[in-house]
C-alpha cells in the first residue's frame, strides 16, 4: 500500500511539473517574496505550541522552542514538507495548528493539516512564486546548472537533490555566500553566510524563468527627464545589484578604484547588503524633495572608494539642455574627495566630457547645483560619479534634465544685462543693465522643467527694475528668467534658495 | 575517552611537506594532536537533521590546558580538559549559536542578533545587539578590548569597546589578534591579499594557484605572518574543494613569500564555522571532524631536517562530507 502510494505520488508530482505555468520573475522580485519570510513576525497562543501531539495523518508534531505564547516570534518556522504562505500560516494559527515542527522522525508532518510552515523547497517555492511546492530533487527541472558557483546571483540557488536547498542572496565574489534557507539549525527561515567548502556537493542553478542577462538592455529617457528618487530603487540587471537603480533608464557603476570596496548609490534608506553599516554617514534631512535622495554611502573605510551612476538620455532635441539636481555632503575636511558629472556621447563607451566638479569642501545643506550641454546624441550617457572619504556620505535629489527654455542659446551670454541678488531668497529679483534705458519689458521666468512660474509686463527706469516674487513662494531650485524688451531677449538663470 | 585519544595518537606517523604553488619557501609542518571528544550523547552530541548535520560549530584554546567547544547541536559551551577530553563544565544557551571567542576571562558567543557574554561559569554578563542588517555573520573577533563581527564581505564592524556598545564601524578586511586587518580577493587562478597594518601601512600581493579559487578565508595574522584558509576548486558544479591552510610571510616591506602549506583532511563530518584559528605565537589549530569525534592539532613550522608528525593516517584516509551524509528529506 505505502509503496502505491508513493508511486502515485510520484506520478501527481510529475503531472504537477508538465501542467503548472511558469510566470517570468525578476531577481528583485524572487529577493522580495523571499525577505518576508525572514522578517514575518506573529503571535502564538498556546493552542499553537504542539509537543509531541499525535497527527494520525503524518506522526508526531512538536512546535520548535523559539516561539513562546505571547510574544512576538520573528521569521517563518520550519517544517518539513511545508509550503505556508505568509497568509495560510496566519489562518492557520487561528485554527489552532502548530506553529512549525520539529519533529523529524517521520515525513511530511506539516501536511498543513496539523502543523504550519515552510521546508527548505517549500521556501524555494514561495520565493520563485511557484503556485506548488518543488521538493529538492524536482526543483532541478525547472532549473538550468551553472558550469561555476561563482557565477550565482540573487534568486538562485545551490540545491542538493534529495537533501537540502538553499536561496542565493548575495554572492560576494570571495568565496562567501549570503544565502537564506529554511532549516533545521534554528528552526526557521534565516540568513545564513556558507563558505564553497560548506557547499560541497551542491549545484548551483537558476530558475529557468528568472530574468537574467537579457533583461540588461539599455533604455535612453527622453527630456524632459526629472526624479526626486522617491519609487523602490530596482535591480540593476546589467550590473546584478538590488536596489542600485533608480528606474529603468539608469545603471550602477563602481569605480574600480583602489580601495575597491562595496560602494554603491542606492537609495538613502537602503539597508541591503551593499552598505554594511548605514547609519553612519547619513545625512539630514534625507531629501531635498520628497522623502528619498540618491546617497553614495562610503562605509567601511578606508577612503578613497568610487561609485558612479550613470543617466541613459537621448538629448538629440536640438539646442542647449539643463542639468540641475540638489547636492549635500555634509564633511567638513572630504579629502580625498571628487565629484563629477560626466558625459558620455556614444553610449558610455567613452567619458570625454566633464560638465561639472563640485570643489566645495562642505555643503552641509540641500544646495542646487546646475550645468549645461550643448550635446544631441541620442546615446547620451550622464554620469554621477564620486570618490568620497568615507566620513559622510553625499547626496543628490531634485534631479531634473530638461531642453533649455528657446533662445537661451543665443543669449545666454549677454553682457549688457545683469540680475541681482542672485542667489535670491525668493522675495525679490533686481535687475540692471549696463545702458541707461526706459521702457516696458516681458518678463518670464521657467523652472527647470520648462514651465512658465511668473510673467508679467514691467517698468524699466533708467536701466533698472524690480519684480516682488514673494506671492509666488518659488520652491528653491534653478531657474531661468526672460526679459524681452525692444525686440531684444535678456536671459539670465537665478537660484533661489 | 582517553582510550580513544591515545588511539589516534598511535596512528602511523608520515613525513609531511606541502609546497606551494609559487612564492614557495620549503618547510616542513610538524602536525600535533592536541585535544579530542569523542561524540557522545552525554558530552559532545552529534545531530542529523533537516539541512545540516550539527556537533561543534567552533572552538576555542582556553590556556591552562583547557579547550572549549561550541555546539550548535545542544546550543551549549562546552569545556573540556584538553589532555583527557573530561568536561570540566558546560553550560546552556537559549539561541542557537554561530560562533565564539574566549578573551580575558569571558566567551563572547554571536548569535543571530547579538553577540552575549558569558562567564566561564556561564554567566550572562552582556549582551551587545548589532544592527538587523547585517545578516547572515558567522564568525565575529576580539580585538583590543573591542567585539567585532567579521563580515561575508570581508569587512569587519566594530560592535563594542570596553563594555560600551558602539554605533557599528566597518573597516575593510578581517580584523586580527595582531591588529592588522587582512582582506582577501579573488579572480580565477589568482588571489590577492591586502594588509592594513596597525601603523597604517598597506600591503598588496597576488598569489597564483594551480587550480581555479574558491574561496580565501582569513584565518589570522601575526607580526611577522598572514594565515589563511585557501580552497581552490576540484569540480565547480557540483562543487567540490579541496582546502589548504596556508603562511604568508609579512615584515616591515610587506607580505612576502609563502612559508607553509598544508592540505586540510578532506573529512568534514559536521558543518563548523571556525576550524582553523591561530594563536598569538603562531600556531595554527586545525579541528578536524569524523565520525568518531573532533579532533583539534596544532601546526608548527620546523626545519626539514626535524622529524614532522602529519595528519593520522585514519583521517587522512578519510573522504567524507556532512553534505555527503545529509537526511533525505524527499525519500522517508
Amino acid at each position: 500500500m505505502k509503496n502505491i502510494t508513493k508511486k502515485f505520488l510520484g506520478i501527481a508530482a510529475a503531472t504537477l511539473i508538465v501542467c503548472q505555468s511558469f510566470a517570468q520573475i525578476t531577481r528583485t522580485q524572487i529577493h522580495n517574496n523571499a525577505i518576508p519570510f525572514t522578517t514575518f513576525s506573529f503571535t502564538t497562543t498556546s493552542g499553537n505550541l504542539w509537543s509531541n501531539v499525535n497527527c494520525s495523518a503524518v506522526g508526531n508534531v512538536n512546535s520548535p522552542s523559539w516561539v513562546t505564547v505571547g510574544k512576538n516570534s520573528v521569521g517563518m518556522p520550519y517544517c518539513w514538507g511545508g509550503f505556508s504562505s505568509l497568509a495560510s500560516f496566519t489562518t492557520g494559527l487561528t485554527k489552532g495548528k502548530s506553529a512549525g515542527d520539529n519533529d523529524c522522525s517521520t515525513s511530511g508532518d506539516c501536511c498543513e493539516s496539523c502543523a504550519l510552515g515552510v521546508d527548505c523547497s517549500g521556501f524555494v517555492s514561495r520565493s520563485w512564486a511557484l503556485t506548488t511546492k518543488y521538493s529538492t530533487t524536482t526543483l532541478p527541472s525547472i532549473c538550468t546548472n551553472y558550469t561555476s558557483a561563482m557565477q550565482v546571483k540573487q534568486g538562485d540557488i545551490f540545491d542538493l537533490p534529495g537533501s537540502h536547498t538553499r536561496l542565493v542572496d548575495t554572492n560576494y565574489e570571495n568565496g562567501n555566500f549570503l544565502l537564506m534557507e529554511s532549516s533545521a539549525v534554528d528552526w526557521k527561515v534565516s540568513y545564513r553566510s556558507y563558505t564553497t567548502s560548506q557547499l560541497s556537493s551542491y549545484t548551483p542553478m537558476y530558475y529557468v524563468k528568472v530574468d537574467t542577462g537579457a533583461t540588461c538592455i539599455t533604455k535612453y529617457a527622453t527630456l524632459p527627464y526629472s526624479t526626486s528618487f522617491e519609487t523602490n530603487w530596482m535591480m540593476d540587471s546589467c550590473n546584478q545589484g538590488a536596489g542600485r537603480i533608480p528606474d529603468k533608464f539608469w545603471k550602477s557603476n563602481i569605480g574600480g578604484t583602489t580601495p575597491n570596496g562595496d560602494d554603491y548609490w542606492h537609495r538613502d534608506d537602503y539597508t541591503g547588503a551593499d552598505w554594511t553599516t548605514p547609519t553612519n554617514g547619513a545625512y539630514s534631512p534625507t531629501a531635498s524633495k520628497g522623502t528619498y535622495s540618491a546617497r553614495f554611502h562610503n562605509d567601511p573605510p578606508p577612503a578613497g572608494s568610487t561609485g558612479a551612476l550613470d543617466l541613459y538620455i537621448d538629448l538629440s532635441p536640438a539646442g542647449s539642455k539643463t542639468i540641475s539636481f540638489d547636492y549635500i555632503h555634509n564633511e567638513s575636511s572630504p579629502s580625498p574627495f571628487a565629484f563629477n558629472v560626466l558625459l558620455s556621447t556614444d553610449g558610455g563607451s567613452t567619458f570625454p566630457t566633464t560638465l561639472m566638479t563640485i570643489t566645495t569642501a562642505m555643503v552641509s545643506t540641500w544646495t542646487t547645483q546646475s550645468c549645461t550641454t550643448a550635446a544631441t546624441s541620442a546615446t547620451s550617457v550622464i554620469r554621477f560619479v564620486v570618490t568620497d572619504k568615507g566620513t559622510n556620505d553625499v547626496g543628490i535629489d531634485n534631479l531634473s534634465i530638461v531642453k533649455t527654455p528657446t533662445g537661451i542659446d543665443e543669449l545666454s551670454n549677454n553682457s549688457n544685462f545683469e540680475i541681482y541678488p542672485n542667489p535670491t531668497d525668493g522675495t525679490i529679483l533686481n535687475g540692471r543693465f549696463a545702458e541707461t534705458v526706459t521702457g516696458h519689458m516681458d518678463a518670464h521666468i521657467y523652472d527647470m522643467m520648462g514651465r512658465e512660474v511668473f510673467a508679467k509686463n514691467i517698468t524699466v527706469e533708467g536701466g533698472n527694475f524690480s519684480i516682488s516674487l514673494a506671492e509666488r513662494q518659488l520652491p528653491t531650485g534653478t531657474y531661468m528668467f526672460v526679459g524681452i524688451m525692444n525686440n531684444s531677449r535678456y536671459m539670465k538663470t537665478v537660484v533661489v534658495r | 575517552m582517553k582510550k580513544f585519544t591515545l588511539m589516534l595518537l598511535a596512528c602511523p606517523i608520515i613525513a609531511f611537506s606541502q609546497q606551494a604553488a609559487n612564492n614557495t619557501t620549503a618547510l616542513t609542518t610538524n602536525v600535533q594532536q592536541v585535544a579530542a571528544m569523542k561524540w557522545d550523547n552525554n558530552n559532545l552530541i552529534y545531530r542529523q537533521l533537516p539541512g545540516a548535520n550539527l556537533g561543534v560549530t567552533s572552538f576555542e584554546m582556553m590556556g591552562n590546558g583547557k579547550i572549549a567547544f561550541l555546539s550548535d547541536a545542544s546550543n551549549e559551551v562546552i569545556i573540556a580538559d584538553q589532555t583527557t577530553g573530561n568536561v570540566l563544565n558546560r553550560f546552556a544557551l537559549q539561541f542557537v549559536p554561530r560562533d565564539f571567542v574566549y578573551d580575558n576571562g569571558y566567551f563572547y558567543i554571536l548569535g543571530e542578533n547579538n553577540v552575549y557574554a558569558y562567564s566561564e561559569t556561564g554567566n550572562l554578563t552582556a549582551t551587545i545587539p548589532y544592527p538587523a542588517s547585517y545578516v547572515g555573520v558567522e564568525r565575529l573577533a576580539r580585538y583590543n578590548n573591542s567585539t567585532y563581527l567579521l563580515l561575508p564581505s570581508g569587512y569587519s564592524a566594530r560592535i563594542e569597546t570596553d563594555g560600551q556598545n558602539v554605533t557599528p564601524q566597518g573597516y575593510l578586511g578581517w580584523v586580527t589578534q595582531s591588529g592588522n586587518f587582512v582582506y582577501t580577493k579573488l579572480s580565477g587562478n589568482t588571489y590577492s591579499v591586502k594588509v592594513l597594518t596597525t601603523d597604517g601601512k598597506i600591503f598588496d600581493k597576488s598569489f597564483t594557484t594551480d587550480k581555479k579559487v574558491g574561496g580565501v578565508y582569513v584565518v589570522g595574522s601575526t607580526a611577522t605572518e598572514v594565515v589563511l584558509d585557501v580552497q581552490t576548486f576540484i569540480t565547480e558544479s557540483p562543487i567540490q574543494v579541496e582546502r589548504h591552510i596556508v603562511t604568508i610571510e609579512l615584515n616591515a616591506n610587506g607580505l612576502g613569500n609563502i612559508t607553509a602549506d598544508s592540505k586540510v583532511p578532506d573529512c568534514y563530518y559536521v558543518l563548523s564555522n571556525k576550524e582553523i584559528s591561530l594563536m598569538p605565537n603562531g600556531t595554527i589549530m586545525n579541528m578536524v571532524t569524523s565520525p568518531q569525534g573532533a579532533y583539534v592539532f596544532a601546526l608548527t613550522q620546523i626545519n626539514l631536517d626535524g622529524k614532522a608528525q602529519t595528519y593520522p593516517a585514519s583521517l587522512l584516509s578519510t573522504k567524507y562530507h556532512f553534505n555527503d551524509h545529509l537526511i533525505a528529506v524527499d525519500n522517508k
